[in-house]
């Protein structure tokens, strides 16, 4: 399935905004629980996260 | 907790530096590793308990405890994707599961079925967190 990652992002706005809600709503919960130490905790698994939807992205193009 | 249950995802690694996508993600490395079964926490449990002792961490076996499962709740949460996950590891390599969500990563986010239990996760941890 070959997807257009832009116009499905515009098309679902909806779905993408409850997703990126509950993200952010949680980070800033487990930040007003253990403060800095957050860092410690997310700073391992952004790289490869990162690298996971970059590559996620390439390969929608692709398909 | 919050890095045992993040601990399991580092065999992500080859999934993230190969050249070429195998036909059925179900096939890829990420998930079918050592890191991906129970048996590894219960392996590293004492033995994360007895370093943190031996460098003078105080609740120590709060700490061992909380990564282990994390880390074990990481493996079986995920046993209810399609491709399950090696549960009985080393007794047996095959993998288990009730196998009711979608395993690859865009099925997954887009799966409607997935934000409903996702946002029903979300209310528990929002719960758990504010009291």
């Amino acid at each position: 399935m070959r997807v257009k990652l832009r116009k499905w992002m515009r098309e679902n706005a909806g779905y993408v905004a409850i997703w990126i809600f509950m993200g952010l709503t949680l980070l800033a919960l487990v930040i007003r629980e253990i403060g800095i130490y957050t860092l410690v905790v997310i700073a391992p698994f952004l790289p490869p996260f990162i690298i996971a939807m970059i590559k996620m992205a390439k390969e929608l193009r692709k398909r | 907790m919050l890095i045992g249950s993040g601990f399991p995802n580092f065999d992500v690694f080859p999934t993230l530096l190969r050249k070429k996508t195998p036909k059925n993600p179900i096939n890829e490395t990420h998930a079918s590793t050592i890191l991906h079964t129970i048996f590894l926490y219960l392996v590293i449990l004492p033995f994360l308990y007895l370093g943190l002792s031996a460098i003078g961490w105080s609740n120590s076996w709060n700490i061992a405890m909380s990564f282990s499962l994390g880390g074990i709740i990481h493996v079986l949460t995920e046993s209810f994707d399609e491709k399950g996950r090696r549960l009985l590891y080393p007794l047996s390599k095959k993998f288990y599961g009730i196998r009711v969500l979608p395993y690859d990563f865009w099925t997954y986010l887009t799966d409607k079925k997935v934000l409903a239990l996702e946002g029903g996760l979300f209310i528990v941890a929002v719960l758990l967190l504010i009291f």
